[in-house]
């Protein structure tokens, strides 16, 4: 490949500055149009474009990967969530007696107000 | 703890399993756990660069996750509710670790790029092998290499592939800063995977 003119590489350099944008069709339109110029005429932008782009398709690829967990890890994790699943339903059903033992306390108000404000016979 | 044989198709269904994790169903719970964790630990990962943080992000997920099951509306999947929590929770360890220095100038992060990056096309192309342990491996470690500031934003812009304005949200930097920092954590990991394939290229040439 010939050496590029100083020109030609301040282009390269400001081409680069911009391709993840391009990539990412964030590059407003005439930005875009010079870009894709540039391109036309110079092949080692064209590789360096290719190059990222196949570096952002590895990155996406990574986020899709089945993973696995260590086993050590997996089993601490397991006891720690079957600990706090059960205090949880503890707490749950506490409250649902304190909850059974406070309505049935109002009742028992209600009724002895009832009681003594009724009309004795 | 229930036994390590349990049925994992059983709750399949996210309605389901919410309702078995309610009621507090340990088969629920494993399932829960063997399903969505290993995607939380290696989203914690790829963000923290450390198995323990992203240990303690696992867990502090799960955690969370589970006190806010009575609450969960079941709006979108549960996978992406915990990676929310995770990312937040990361996003919190890391800025509790980070050294105190403002990393929002984003000047502060760029590289010396007066040289034009090299463009030796690579020789293989990399989607291919992308299977192969060995570039995963270099991928996951370059990101891990990556300064927090650069790392965040490529995970949540390329790996977790959170839109510009999503991503300048969670993090609280402008949409500017983001796209700053994107291009930079590309160019890096560009260059490192560059570096890889042209250093294998190589060796299977003298292998030959």
């Amino acid at each position: 490949m010939t050496p590029m003119e100083p020109r030609e590489r301040r282009d390269c350099l400001e081409i680069v500055e911009q391709l993840s944008e391009y990539l990412d069709g964030e590059l407003n339109a005439d930005a875009r149009t010079a870009l894709e110029a540039h391109l036309r005429y110079c092949p080692e932008c064209q590789t360096f474009l290719a190059s990222l782009r196949q570096t952002m398709h590895l990155l996406h690829q990574l986020g899709e990967e089945p993973s696995s967990l260590p086993p050590a890890l997996e089993d601490r994790l397991l006891h720690q969530m079957q600990q706090q699943l059960t205090v949880r339903l503890t707490q749950q059903s506490s409250r649902q007696t304190e909850a059974d033992d406070t309505s049935s306390l109002a009742n028992d108000h209600v009724e002895s107000v009832a009681r003594s404000t009724m009309p004795n016979p | 703890m229930p036994g390590p044989i349990i049925d994992l198709s059983l709750y399949d269904d996210e309605q389901a399993l919410l309702e078995g994790l309610r009621r507090g169903d340990p088969d629920a719970c494993t399932c829960f756990v063997k399903r969505f964790a290993p995607l939380v630990y290696a989203r914690a990962l790829r963000l923290l660069g450390d198995a323990d943080d992203a240990e303690n992000v696992l867990q502090t997920t799960f955690i969370k996750a589970c006190a806010a099951l009575p609450e969960y509306t079941g709006t979108g999947s549960l996978k992406s509710w915990l990676y929310r929590i995770a990312s937040n929770e990361g996003l919190m360890l890391l800025r509790q670790k980070r050294p105190q220095v403002g990393l929002d100038a984003a000047g502060e992060l760029a590289p010396d790029e007066a040289e034009l990056p090299s463009t030796t096309p690579w020789p293989t192309d990399p989607a291919r092998s992308v299977i192969e342990g060995e570039l995963r491996r270099e991928i996951a470690r370059a990101i891990a290499e990556l300064p927090a500031g650069l790392r965040e934003v490529v995970v949540l812009r390329d790996i977790e592939q959170l839109s510009t304005e999503e991503t300048a949200e969670r993090l609280g930097i402008s949409p500017g800063t983001v796209k700053v920092r994107l291009h930079r954590a590309r160019l890096r990991l560009r260059e490192t995977l560059a570096r890889y394939i042209a250093s294998e290229a190589s060796f299977h040439r003298d292998d030959a």
